[in-house]
């Protein structure tokens, strides 16, 4: 592979990140290249010694895609640098995309489960049948309002979780690009 | 040598190079190469990596021959976490050279 083939394996590999940070990882190669032919190195040598240019935009396309989710943090970027994290390999596939999964659907569940909580007033009022059962002896009024009152706080609580989570899903984006990339 | 063991190390020489003089990435690759094997291509979204984390600053300096480098210049935040490094990297390979000398002993 010559310089002309290696910039452009680099240029088509690099998608999906802005054109000015493309342009600086371009020049920074194109600074490698021209400083290796000064001395006097041979282009076949420098790309070969610089390695695949498709695992080199991988992980710069992982990096800048945590730093991304950081500054605005939304589910689709979150997302993404999953993805990209997790494309680094089966290694970070394994570890990254499976707790992932895990965690979402525990934090899926608990909002269900506040959702419930909160609505029980509301069902008791259309279908009045329905928690007889699980009233015994206590007053049903008090018995839905107790449990509407859990579900308030049980959501409360999972809004910060939610925050924090987030904040923990970028760290551990992060450590894993930086411990399990080594190529 | 094994992937996931190479990050680390690359992290740490780089650490190592940038506490004692500015360096342009190509300089960098060089002096790693010339100890251990890696790919050269990967020291580019390190530095990148460690520049926006804020432990090393860049500037551009004209050279004699060819287009302006790009230097790498170690910050006082980086040299903090250089130290602290440095000492994880000791008491990781004691350690580890501690217990392989028992092992072998074991044998």
């Amino acid at each position: 592979m010559n310089k002309k083939e290696f910039m452009e394996k680099l240029d088509n590999a690099l998608t999906g990140i802005p054109r000015d940070e493309k342009k600086e990882v371009m020049r920074d190669y194109e600074e490698h290249f021209s400083i290796g032919l000064e001395k006097g190195r041979t282009e076949e040598e420098i790309a070969k010694s610089l390695g695949d240019p498709a695992s080199i935009a991988k992980s710069i396309k992982a990096e800048y895609s945590i730093t991304r989710a950081k500054k605005e943090p939304s589910i689709k970027n979150i997302f993404r640098a999953t993805i990209a994290v997790a494309g680094l390999g089966v290694f970070n596939l394994i570890f990254v995309l499976i707790p992932l999964i895990i965690a979402v659907e525990l934090l899926f569940v608990a909002y269900i489960v506040a959702a419930v909580f909160i609505a029980v007033p509301f069902l008791m009022l259309v279908y009045p049948a329905s928690v007889t059962i699980l009233s015994g002896d206590t007053p049903i009024w008090m018995v839905g309002v107790g449990l509407h009152i859990i579900g308030d706080i049980l959501l409360v609580v999972l809004l910060y979780v939610t925050k924090g989570f987030y904040k923990l899903i970028i760290a551990y984006l992060q450590m894993n690009v930086k411990i399990i990339k080594g190529e | 040598m094994n992937i996931q063991i190479k990050k680390g190390v690359i992290e740490v020489c780089v650490f190592s190079i940038l506490s004692k003089k500015d360096c342009y990435g190509y300089e960098l690759a060089e002096t790693i190469s010339r100890h251990i094997e890696i790919s050269e291509g990967t020291i580019y979204p390190l530095l990148r990596r460690l520049t926006k984390e804020g432990y090393f600053t860049t500037y551009l300096r004209e050279s004699s021959e060819g287009p302006p480098r790009k230097y790498y210049k170690i910050t006082d935040h980086g040299i903090e976490y250089q130290k602290s490094l440095l000492k994880d990297w000791n008491d990781l390979t004691k350690g580890v050279n501690e217990l392989i000398e028992e092992c072998e002993k074991d044998e």
